[in-house]
C-alpha cells in the first residue's frame, strides 16, 4: 500500500524550490496571485529565403491546486521582480496554449507570448 | 537586350553590370527603391539571407534576397542555341521579406498585406524601374535601376504570410511575409576581339599546281588595314 503521492509530493518540492511569484489577469476580468516555475529555452524559426528568426519559447507551469481558476489562452501572466531569488521583473505574456502536464492532472503548462510593442 | 546602348555611364565606383550579374543588379535597384518608400523608413535592411540569425532589435524588416538564376539560350529569333556568341534569357528569383511584430494576428496581416501592397506599388508602378529605354529620374536627378538595367517583366509572384512556427509556441509576436518574383530579362556576350585584323596575305594558284613549279605562277595579294590607335 503506498503512502506516498510522489508526483505530488515532487511537484511540491519543485516549486517550493523553483517556482517565482505571478500574476494572473483573466480575460472575463479579476487577478489571481500566485507561483509557477518559469522557463524559457531557444527556438529558431526558418523563414523567407532560410533565413532564421531566433526566438525563443517560454513555458510556465503551475500548480492547479494553487488556482482557484486555471488560466486559459487569453489571459495575460506578470511575472514580477522574485524577491527571494533576486531575479528581475520579466514584464508581461499572454498565454497561447494550454497543456495539462501530468496524468493526475496536478499541473499545467502553459506556453507564453511576450506582450510586446508592435513594430512598426 | 538587357543594356540599354544609350545608357549614360554610371560613376566608376558604382555597382554595374560590368562587375556583377543582373540578378544582382536587380536586387539591388529594387532594395535602393524599397528604401526610398516612406512605408518602410523605419525598417531594417538585409541583402544577405546567411548574415546571421535574424534578431527581435531588427525588427521591423525588410529583406530583399537573390535567391537563384536560371539562364537558358536567347531563342527569340527563332535559332535555339544557335547563336555565335552566348546570349542567355535569364530568370532571377527574388525574394522580399517583410517581418514585423503585432500582438494582434488579424492586424499582423492586414499589415503584412499593406507591405506586399507597398512593394508591387512601389515597384512595378515606378515609371522610371519599369521604362525600357531609360531609368533616368530627371526631377530627383537619379537612375532608378542601376547601370540602367532593363528586365523584360515579372512573370510569376507567390506570396505567404507566416505567424511564427510551426507549433506557433515561439515567444515573439512576429508576422512575416515572404514574397517571391520571378523576372526575366536577356544578356548577350559578344566576345571582346583585341587581336585586330591588320594585314591579310593570299595566294592563289592553279588547280594543277605542283609544289617546286615556277612560283612566279602564283598570285600573290596582300591587303593591309590601318586603324586609328
Amino acid at each position: 500500500m503506498a503512502v506516498h503521492n510522489l508526483p505530488n509530493e515532487l511537484f511540491i518540492i519543485a516549486f517550493d524550490e523553483w517556482a517565482r511569484p505571478i500574476t494572473v489577469t483573466y480575460q472575463s476580468g479579476g487577478t489571481q496571485s500566485g507561483r509557477g516555475y518559469f522557463s524559457t529555452y531557444d527556438a529558431e524559426i526558418i523563414s523567407e529565403a532560410e533565413t532564421v528568426y531566433s526566438d525563443q519559447t517560454t513555458i510556465l507551469d503551475i500548480l492547479n491546486e494553487e488556482f482557484p481558476k486555471v488560466p486559459d489562452t487569453g489571459d495575460t501572466v506578470d511575472i514580477p521582480a522574485d524577491p527571494i531569488s533576486g531575479n528581475p521583473a520579466l514584464g508581461s505574456y499572454q498565454i497561447t496554449d494550454v497543456d495539462p502536464y501530468d496524468a493526475n492532472q496536478l499541473v499545467t503548462k502553459f506556453t507564453l507570448r511576450k506582450v510586446d510593442t508592435n513594430k512598426p | 537586350m538587357s543594356l540599354n546602348p544609350y545608357r549614360v555611364p554610371v560613376p566608376p565606383d558604382g555597382p554595374s553590370l560590368q562587375t556583377q550579374t543582373g540578378a544582382w543588379v536587380l536586387r539591388e535597384s529594387f532594395l535602393m527603391a524599397l528604401q526610398r518608400l516612406p512605408y518602410f523608413s523605419l525598417f531594417s535592411v538585409r541583402r544577405n539571407p546567411h548574415a546571421g540569425q535574424i534578431q527581435k532589435k531588427e525588427l521591423p524588416l525588410l529583406g530583399v534576397y537573390m535567391m537563384s538564376r536560371m539562364a537558358v539560350p536567347d531563342s527569340s529569333d527563332g535559332n535555339r542555341g544557335a547563336h555565335g556568341a552566348i546570349s542567355f534569357l535569364d530568370t532571377c528569383r527574388i525574394g522580399f521579406q517583410v517581418m514585423i511584430i503585432n500582438m494582434n494576428d488579424e492586424a499582423a496581416e492586414r499589415e503584412l498585406d499593406q507591405a506586399e501592397r507597398a512593394i508591387d506599388v512601389g515597384l512595378w508602378k515606378n515609371g522610371h524601374i519599369t521604362n525600357l529605354f531609360t531609368s533616368w529620374n530627371i526631377s530627383d536627378q537619379r537612375f532608378e535601376m542601376i547601370d540602367n538595367m532593363h528586365f523584360e517583366d515579372v512573370i510569376r509572384g507567390d506570396s505567404r504570410k507566416k505567424f511564427g512556427s510551426v507549433g506557433v509556441n515561439n515567444e515573439t509576436a512576429i508576422a512575416e511575409l515572404q514574397y517571391d518574383i520571378q523576372v526575366t530579362y536577356r544578356e548577350y556576350f559578344a566576345p571582346d576581339i583585341t587581336d585586330d585584323l591588320l594585314r591579310f596575305h593570299g595566294e592563289a594558284f592553279p588547280a594543277n599546281y605542283r609544289k617546286h613549279e615556277a612560283y612566279d605562277e602564283i598570285v600573290h595579294v596582300e591587303y593591309e588595314w590601318e586603324f586609328p590607335r
